[in-house]
């Protein structure tokens, strides 16, 4: 799994885990991840493991959905 | 029977079976105790957290189901020691009967104590039986390392639900009461990261379909997040079968270049 389907797939788990979409949606664009109105990633700014890194470090505020990120990271099998 | 549940009234799951959730939306998370009515005595499961903002509504929502009559609570169950049930013990027990007793593990017991309550604390073994009520029996069944070794569930034999305490939890955001499409997700990312030994996830699934062959389990009650109805429950019990456990410690052992066997 490439570092862009991983993040992909945080943002679909962190709209299971949290009704907070304003909150997600920020913690996302702040990390250089753009979001369409459908809450889907539309672009993402520069070294897409770069923002991963980013976007792990700023989910910090939503810890429930750091600990999924972590879990779909491990799954991939990538080690940050 | 409602969908979902509020901050202000609880839910009568089954007849005299009540559900005093309470939301914490920003952390996705949420804390259920459960009070259970026979004849003129009740018994509180995992009363829940000592913040005001989570402990006013479970008192509320404690008031009503008990039409105000909390005495009537001799006894509270607290199904292993986390601060995230037991750190109302203090603060409900003025409120119960006064010779009410608190249940709890007994490799529980040694940590439950530090919550400094006045209540007498009666440690439990894996098929101890606590009567009340009209005759009503709840069996508790020790599921040791899932998450604590002082972990148990109990089985209410009367209506044939399992309060489950932390198995089958999960990480929900908002105030469903019922277990819905997003929930094998939440679940599995609670129970994913919290569960340390995949052997005791075994032990603990297996015991459950123990029972639930043996007698039956008409729903699966969790300490957090949404309510298992009967007919969901062998996809449940599937899924947690398929779960992988511990990976925390996998990834930080990678991480250092250690070897791990086994």
């Amino acid at each position: 799994m490439n570092p862009k389907a991983i993040i992909e797939e945080i943002l679909d788990t962190a709209q299971k885990l949290s009704l907070e979409k304003d909150r997600i949606k920020g913690i996302f664009q702040k990390s250089g991840v753009t979001l369409d109105g459908n809450m889907k990633v539309s672009a993402i700014a520069g070294d897409p493991l770069a923002v991963l890194k980013s976007l792990m470090d700023n989910l910090a505020e939503m810890a429930v959905v750091k600990i999924s990120a972590k879990q779909i990271i491990r799954k991939a099998g990538l080690s940050l | 029977m409602a969908e979902s549940y509020n901050s202000t009234d609880p839910i009568e799951l089954a007849p005299g079976v009540f559900h005093l959730g309470v939301s914490d939306a920003p952390n996705s998370f949420s804390n259920v105790p459960y009070v259970i009515v026979d004849g003129n005595e009740a018994v509180l499961i995992d009363p829940g957290s000592a913040l005001p903002k989570f402990f006013n509504v479970v008192l509320e929502k404690l008031k009503k189901a008990l039409k105000g009559d909390l005495k009537k609570i001799k006894h509270i169950i607290v199904q292993h020691q986390d601060p995230d049930l037991c750190a109302a013990i203090p603060l409900i027990e003025t409120h119960c009967a006064p010779d009410v007793t608190v249940h709890a593990p007994l490799e529980a017991k040694v940590l439950i104590q530090h919550y400094n309550f006045k209540a007498t604390l009666h440690p439990l073994d894996d098929d101890d039986v606590l009567t009340f009520g009209d005759g009503r029996k709840f069996v508790f069944a020790m599921t040791p390392y899932c998450h604590f070794v002082g972990s148990m569930v109990t089985y209410d034999t009367k209506h044939k639900i399992v309060f489950s305490s932390d198995a089958f939890g999960g990480f929900t955001g908002g105030m469903d009461l019922y277990a819905g499409p997003d929930y094998p997700l939440q679940l599995t990312s609670f129970l994913g990261q919290y569960l340390g030994s995949k052997r005791a996830l075994e032990y603990a699934l297996r015991r459950l379909e123990q029972v639930n062959s043996a007698y039956g389990i008409n729903m699966i009650c969790p300490q957090h997040g949404c309510v298992i109805k009967k007919e969901l429950i062998p996809a449940y019990l599937e899924a947690a079968h398929a779960l992988h456990v511990g990976g925390e410690v996998d990834a930080l052992a990678a991480k250092h270049g250690i070897k791990l066997g086994g």
